[in-house]
């Protein structure tokens, strides 16, 4: 093999090793994009469960976690604090979920039906940590998961 | 709904069942605040009815009743008393009572209550609940002193709130080591059974003539001692119940190396229910019937089961004998082929 094609044969190489690494890049930013922020049980303090029956908690300095009764009144009472540690902790889970599809014709497959999903939104100082549609529960290939989620934009 | 240009992921965990829960679960539900392991005392106070207040007390980790202390009569179970502790501490509605016309009706239903619980903490801190029935609705009410939440209880832990002495009562039967049981008789109605220990063997001694195809079992016979030194009451006879025909009485009588005896005695049985008398003390206890019918076969409770020879496997008595019998030929040659 002579000097001149030894090059060339190393610049194809080059150029497929930039190529693929800069492929996988991209679609990596593409999942980064859809990847949550990490969830600390100490920074949420505020938890909507949107759709369905409707959750609104909140945490008050003094008094600890808070349930909003539904209703005109508004009514604050104590939530129970080891029901909203369990959600915090699965929701710290959530962020080892697996990708399924992004067309959109699929959306409603996995549940993702106007009018019957439910928002869950982590917020801290009025400010969404994540903002998240859950759809139904996961089946068929992901049977190790037990829903389908999307992230909102906000 | 927004896109957001975002796919579709799945996720493990519980988190979807958990976005689902119905309101209640997020409700503090819970009555008292206090750790069940730093609660110093527990105090039950009936309206109206005898053994009116009942103090759990614990010191050095383990409960004590001080109120019965003296009461030879009452046999103090400190295990219990710790399990019923547990549950009043960790006491958990089963909803709450909202609407204002529901709330003043409650309200009027706990100016009579069935009874008051005081709880004290390590610390000196103390919580009051007084607790109501809502006949209608077959349900229990309770409100903290001072708070103006009225919880509903499910009838169960109603029942347990109020049971106290009881609760603390030990029901067991028998207070003999089974380990040092030398002979077990059984009386039925339709004959008697009878083995006693001879060296390191159990032996039958009644009947003098087995039933036919009989194989006796001996590892049974220290799983029955066991069962019956574990035999628990369920309640106590109301006063002046006795056990009945004494022809139709079931007894079982264990008797140590050193000769002392203890039998106890099981009525016929009354619908779910026996009444029996132990050794142990002169009450008459409420026991399920079971207990006594599972006693009437006598000698064939050491029968050896069939399935026994077939890796233990005892479901195979509930099968039809036709089945099996295949099923055990069928085992008996596959192993005579492996």
């Amino acid at each position: 093999m002579t000097k001149g094609t030894l090059i060339a044969v190393g610049f194809c190489v080059l150029f497929a090793v930039v190529y693929a690494l800069t492929r996988e890049d991209k679609v990596q930013v593409g999942i980064r994009q859809l990847s949550l922020q990490n969830v600390e049980a100490d920074q949420v303090d505020d938890i909507t469960i949107a759709g369905g029956q409707g959750i609104h908690l909140l945490k008050d300095k003094a008094k600890g976690w808070l349930l909003e009764l539904p209703g005109a009144s508004h009514q604050l009472v104590q939530a129970d604090d080891e029901a909203v540690k369990r959600f915090i902790d699965a929701a710290k889970g959530i962020k080892s979920s697996f990708f399924v599809t992004e067309l959109r014709e699929k959306f409603p497959e996995f549940g993702f039906i106007e009018g019957k999903l439910t928002y869950v939104t982590l917020r801290n100082k009025q400010k969404p940590i994540w903002d998240l549609e859950i759809g139904k529960p996961a089946q068929g290939g992901a049977a190790l998961c037990n829903v389908c989620w999307r992230q909102r934009s906000f | 709904m927004s896109a957001g240009g975002s796919g579709v992921f799945s996720a493990k965990g519980n988190f979807g069942e958990l976005t689902h829960v119905d309101i209640l679960t997020w409700r503090k539900r819970r009555l008292f605040s206090a750790d069940s392991n730093h609660v110093a005392t527990i105090q039950v106070e009936k309206s109206g009815m005898p053994d009116a207040r009942a103090t759990l007390q614990k010191k050095d980790g383990k409960w004590q009743f001080p109120e019965k202390a003296s009461d030879k009569s009452f046999r103090f179970d400190a295990e219990r008393a710790s399990e019923w502790a547990q549950r009043v501490t960790n006491l958990t509605a089963s909803g709450f009572v909202e609407d204002d016309a529901a709330k003043k009706a409650a309200q009027l239903q706990l100016q009579k209550p069935l009874c008051q619980l005081r709880i004290t903490n390590e610390n000196g801190d103390k919580s009051e609940v007084i607790v109501a029935e809502n006949t209608e609705k077959a349900k229990g009410l309770a409100q903290v002193v001072g708070s103006d939440t009225i919880y509903e209880l499910n009838q169960f832990d109603l029942k347990d709130l109020v049971s106290p002495p009881d609760a603390f009562r030990d029901m067991s039967l028998l207070g003999v080591d089974d380990s040092q049981v030398h002979k077990l008789s059984i009386h039925t109605p339709k004959g008697d059974a009878a083995l006693e220990k001879k060296g390191e063997k159990w032996v039958i001694v009644t009947p003098a003539k087995l039933p036919e195809g009989f194989v006796f079992d001996e590892s049974l016979v220290s799983t029955e001692l066991r069962r019956l030194k574990g035999l628990r009451a369920q309640e106590l006879g109301k006063d002046k119940q006795g056990l009945g025909n004494a022809k139709s009485a079931l007894w079982v009588e264990l008797t140590d190396q050193a000769g002392k005896k203890e039998r106890v005695t099981f009525s016929a049985p009354d619908g779910d229910k026996t009444f029996v008398k132990g050794a142990i003390d002169d009450h008459i206890y409420v026991a399920p019937a079971y207990e006594r019918r599972r006693l009437e076969v006598g000698i064939e409770l050491f029968q050896k089961h069939a399935g026994s020879q077939f890796g233990g496997s005892q479901n195979m008595n509930s099968l039809p004998p036709a089945l099996r019998k295949q099923i055990e030929e069928a085992i008996r040659k596959q192993r005579a082929g492996g």
